[in-house]
């Protein structure tokens, strides 16, 4: 009796004087990406207050440690190594342009870290120590092109921002039309930032394609939508404009276009219903979600399933145990891949609604392995035909 | 009385002190053991769980390997363009479609040696231009002929327009009549593509690996299921029942928990209920390339098997050593019991008045020491019991005799109190006698007294009166002897005069005497209350008191007011007041030439003040203290019957309601003060 007492004592003892687990959150809380990284912070906080709520991981909280990214890429790198030496955190998420998981990247690997990356990207990278909870071309670009030829048009007009997410994109539709023997009627860059459209709008204009796959990002975005006019045969298939961007645009905008992700707010999963409810009730009753924050907030629950199965928080530990595990996340079954550390997604076509939401017109049905380098060419001529359209 | 034998009650203890704690903690320790046991077999079914997600996962990566790594053969790209201008929209081809064929053929066996059950090229149009099988679905049109639902289908497709390799699940596959799951890839050239390669998996493998499941148990098992919308379908055979078919779709309903969450996603290590209803160690996981949940696990039962076998023994154990604690109980309990159970039996025939029994002494030092302890209380108890018996009948008798003395006491106790109280009420009367006799007394004394004052002028009033019978007989004679002169006339007449005149005051003296008398012999009787001056009542007293009073040297001295009015009895007044100033004269001046006695009295508050007091001799304070006793007297012998003052002290206490005090001093003299209420109600 007196040892069973000992014991329980002791091993209360040991739970309440167990010290939280560092979680550390990189973002832009100011800048230009603030806007948009803001949320990223907000989905963040919930799945890390869920976490907590059921008790945390292995007896212990996670503290998140939030730092600011500033919207400048060496700002970032910074912070990521003052968030490892100095906050000594467990694991980082954060991160929303390539550019900036760019700079981040060498960090995480020369200290052997864990970062959460959680957008959609344009593939052709693989750390062993980023986990990818964004879309792989192969499961956003590539599905919906097709699906886009099928069932919109095959006069494609390629536009997007001057940058290495779209000019990587557009290699790989390009590939894809050429395996049809599709040539696109134009393909156009606008300057990030830009809001000078009159250029690209003067060629669309001229060339009238059904199909224009929208590789915008940001600002310039607004003043293409505003300057497109409103003609039921050309569409526009985007791959950087979510829930978050048709509000700030304006539906009525957008309305009748696509977006291919693999989360929408529309979805009726009851996963995705508690997800919404959960995060307005938090955060307020007119907040929308979108993407990347779906998959930021995932991101926090399968890096606490990781650490439970490998009961430990040390990252090279949580790497291993990371390999094959799953979880319904709101958009469905997600399951990390061992070999890319990408995620098996689905991958879902929208149309923009007047209300500012997503109707699902396309789903991949199950979850579609992360090809981060399209089996079209191996993974040497991909890098090879990267570095060609980065120095043409 | 309920009582418990030594043995069982050393039982109880035995069992309390040291069974209780060793089968509490025995308890304990078989629990900790249950936890840790089954947190260790789900930790062990977890490991083994995610090894054989990731033997599915690399066997698949593999397969896709094997498919990437054809298409990009240079034999593929060369079948494709040597087959598919020859193939023909029929089951039979050409010779030289043939002829190609079997070129590439052994090539490609080496693939179908690796795991696959066959390999497929599939021209750009949906046409299987080659087959290593050749089974109903070679020369089809995968993407519109009889076999467009199968899985083949869906890879081929996915090829075609996502340029990306792929696999699909377990699905019935008719032309191998059973399930089957493919993986295609694209043959491309310059981006363009030729074809596409795909492998059919070879079920019997992936049953292979579902089916080796390592470890000692032989409960464990491995399920995988993939679900489609509402219904979903078992992709290996599971071993406890045969009716289950691989690939045939059943609704979501028949979905056991375990298998539910594995292909929700959901990772989980559970006690839970598998597909039998059977209780299960269930690892839950989710088999990404295949789509599917896996549930790995092992009967609870079986692998608690170890806990039930310790359970049971720590149950046998437990009962032996209560066995044993009873035996031993049983054992001491006789050693230490049969000593004092003779002693029991011994002291059972003493208790009934056998005294000469002894206890054998025998057994350990301590029942030993008892016995003999035991024997020679008994031989003092016999002892001390006969000499009890003796002193008992002695102090018996002794007090038998002590109470017939009582009894004799009591019964002369209660005469002797009847004699007495019969004095008592004789010496009561005798003292009422005496007061009686004493009032009388003092009257005759008194008219004694009176009688000899009265004597003295009686006498002259009977010699004045032969006198005047003198003078007249002369006078008579001189008349008849005419010899009457008038100067004898005269002088007889003188002489007359003078008689009459001695006559008159001798008898006036005798009337008032008389008058006096009349008066204290009246009051002193007077048994009615009434109102009297007091300073008459002492003077008319000190008057009729004269006589006595005359004998002795003292002047009496009335300086009572003369206008206290007292309601009361004179009687007793006249009677305390006669004993205190005769007392006063008889014993208060012996020896004096003078002295004096003053009666004074004063109304004080309701009372009245009455004091006597001379300023003779006084007296002795051991006299003064009995004064007020009756009989005594200091003057025995000359006729004083020593009650006088004790009628006063009477006559005050009981019929004045009042107080007497008495004051002296040798040789200055005596006064006696009486306080009584003025209108007191007497009784």
């Amino acid at each position: 009796m007196a040892i069973s007492v000992l014991v329980s004592l002791l091993s209360a003892c040991s739970y309440s004087e167990s010290p939280p687990i560092k979680v550390g959150i990189l973002h832009s809380l100011t800048g230009t990406m603030a806007i948009s990284e803001r949320a990223l912070v907000d989905a963040l906080m919930l799945a890390i207050e869920e976490v907590n709520t059921a008790g945390g991981v292995l007896g212990r909280k996670l503290q998140p440690i939030v730092v600011d990214g500033e919207s400048n890429w060496d700002q970032f790198s910074v912070r990521a190594e003052d968030l490892i030496t100095q906050h000594q955190v467990s694991v980082i998420f954060g991160c929303w342009t390539s550019a900036c998981r760019k700079a981040v990247k060498p960090v995480m690997e020369k200290y052997d870290h864990l970062l959460f990356y959680p957008l959609q990207y344009e593939g052709m990278e693989q750390s062993p120590n980023i986990v990818y909870t964004g879309a792989a071309p192969n499961q956003q670009i590539i599905p919906s092109v097709h699906w886009a030829l099928e069932n919109i048009g095959k006069d494609v007009y390629l536009v997007g921002s001057d940058y290495v997410f779209p000019r990587t994109a557009n290699l790989i539709i390009k590939d894809l039309l050429n395996n049809r023997d599709i040539k696109p009627l134009g393909e156009m860059y606008l300057p990030l930032g830009s809001s000078d459209v009159s250029l690209v709008m003067k060629d669309i204009l001229a060339k009238k394609p059904s199909l224009i796959i929208n590789t915008i990002n940001g600002d310039s975005n607004t003043a293409f939508f505003k300057a497109l006019p409103k003609d039921k045969n050309m569409v526009v298939l985007s791959y950087s404009l979510a829930e978050a961007e048709v509000k700030s645009i304006g539906a009525h905008l957008l309305q009748g276009h696509y977006a291919a992700w693999n989360y929408f707010q529309s979805i009726e999963s009851p996963e995705n219903i508690k997800f919404v409810k959960s995060f307005k009730n938090k955060f307020g009753q007119h907040r929308v979600i979108d993407d990347p924050m779906e998959a930021a907030y995932s991101g926090v629950h399968l890096w606490a399933q990781a650490v439970k199965s490998a009961g430990s928080v040390v990252p090279r530990q949580v790497i291993t145990a990371l390999g094959y595990q799953s979880m319904q996340a709101p958009h469905g079954v997600i399951s990390i891949d061992k070999q890319t550390q990408h995620l098996w997604k689905t991958v879902r076509i929208g149309q923009v609604m007047l209300n500012g939401q997503f109707e699902i017109v396309w789903s991949s049905r199950t979850a579609v392995r992360p090809a981060p380098f399209p089996s079209s060419y191996s993974k040497q001529e991909w890098l090879n035909r990267i570095e060609a359209i980065k120095s043409p | 009385m309920n009582r418990f034998s030594l043995s069982a009650k050393l039982f109880v203890w035995i069992f309390l002190c040291a069974m209780v704690p060793v089968m509490v903690l025995t308890g304990f320790y078989l629990n900790s053991f249950k936890d840790v046991l089954l947190q260790q077999e789900q930790e062990h079914l977890s490991q083994f769980a995610d090894k054989k997600v990731e033997q599915v996962e690399v066997y698949i990566e593999k397969r896709i390997s094997d498919v990437k790594l054809m298409s990009q053969l240079l034999e593929s790209e060369l079948l494709l363009n040597a087959l598919i201008p020859l193939y023909k929209n029929s089951e039979k081809q050409s010779e030289e479609y043939y002829q190609q064929e079997r070129k590439y053929r052994p090539f490609f066996k080496v693939f179908e040696e690796r795991g696959n059950y066959d390999v497929f090229f599939i021209s750009p149009k949906g046409e299987i231009v080659f087959s290593l099988a050749h089974e109903s679905d070679f020369s089809t049109n995968i993407y519109s002929g009889p076999f467009r639902k199968s899985g083949l289908n869906k890879v081929a497709q996915r090829a075609r327009f996502f340029l990306e390799a792929s696999s699909s699940s377990f699905e019935y596959y008719p032309p191998s009549n059973e399930a089957a799951a493919f993986i295609a890839a694209p043959v491309l050239r310059n981006g363009k593509l030729l074809g596409v390669v795909a492998l059919q998996v070879d079920s019997e493998i992936i049953q292979k690996i579902t089916l080796d499941v390592g470890g000692s148990l032989r409960s464990r098992e491995v399920v995988v299921a993939s679900r489609y919308g509402d219904y979903f379908s078992y992709q290996a055979k599971v071993r406890y029942d045969k009716s289950i078919k691989v690939g045939r779709e059943l609704p979501i309903s028949e979905l056991p928990y375990p298998l539910y969450k594995a292909i929700s996603g959901i990772r989980s290590i559970a006690v839970e209920v598998d597909y039998r209803g059977v209780k299960v160690i269930a690892a839950s996981r989710f088999l990404p390339s295949m789509q599917w949940g896996m549930v790995f696990k092992e009967d609870y039962d079986e692998a608690m098997e170890v806990f039930d076998q310790l359970f049971y023994i720590s149950i046998l154990v437990l009962l032996l050593l209560t066995v044993g604690a009873l035996l031993v109980a049983r054992v001491l309990g006789g050693v230490v019991a049969k000593p004092l159970m003779n002693l029991t039996d011994v002291t059972h025939s003493i208790a009934l008045g056998n005294m000469d029994l002894e206890v054998k002494m025998e057994g350990y030092k301590e029942s030993y020491e008892l016995a003999e302890s035991f024997n020679k209380m008994s031989a003092r108890l016999k002892d001390a019991r006969s000499n009890l018996e003796h002193k008992v009948a002695d102090r018996t008798f002794e007090l038998e005799q002590e109470m017939k003395l009582r009894k004799q006491n009591e019964q002369d106790l209660e005469k002797s109190y009847l004699q007495l109280s019969r004095s008592m009420l004789h010496l009561k009367t005798a003292q009422d006698q005496l007061i009686e006799s004493e009032k009388m007394a003092s009257l005759g004394s008194l008219v004694a007294g009176i009688a000899h004052d009265i004597n003295t002028p009686l006498g002259i009033a009977i010699t004045s009166t032969s006198l005047f019978k003198d003078n007249v007989e002369r006078m008579d004679k001189a008349l008849k002897d005419k010899s009457l002169t008038t100067g004898l006339f005269k002088r007889y007449l003188q002489e007359l005069q003078e008689i009459v005149s001695l006559l008159e005051n001798n008898l006036g003296q005798t009337a008032s005497l008389v008058k006096n008398f009349k008066q204290v012999a009246v009051d002193q009787t007077n048994l009615h209350k009434a109102k009297f001056y007091l300073f008459e009542l002492v003077e008319s007293l000190l008057s009729s008191l004269k006589p006595e009073t005359r004998k002795y040297p003292v002047k009496i001295i009335n300086t009572v007011p003369e206008d206290i009015v007292l309601d009361s009895y004179s009687g007793d007044f006249y009677q305390l007041l006669t004993n205190l100033i005769l007392n006063a004269m008889i014993h208060g001046f012996e020896g004096r030439k003078e002295g004096e006695l003053t009666i004074t009295a004063m109304d004080v508050d309701n009372e009245t003040i009455l004091k006597v007091k001379d300023n003779g001799i006084g007296m002795e304070e051991n006299i003064r203290r009995k004064i007020f006793e009756p009989f005594y007297t200091s003057k025995r012998g000359s006729g004083g019957s020593g009650l006088g003052l004790s009628i006063v002290s009477n006559i005050v206490k009981q019929k004045l309601l009042g107080e007497i005090d008495v004051h002296s001093e040798l040789g200055k003299g005596t006064e006696f003060v009486i306080r009584f209420p003025q209108t007191g109600e007497q009784l």
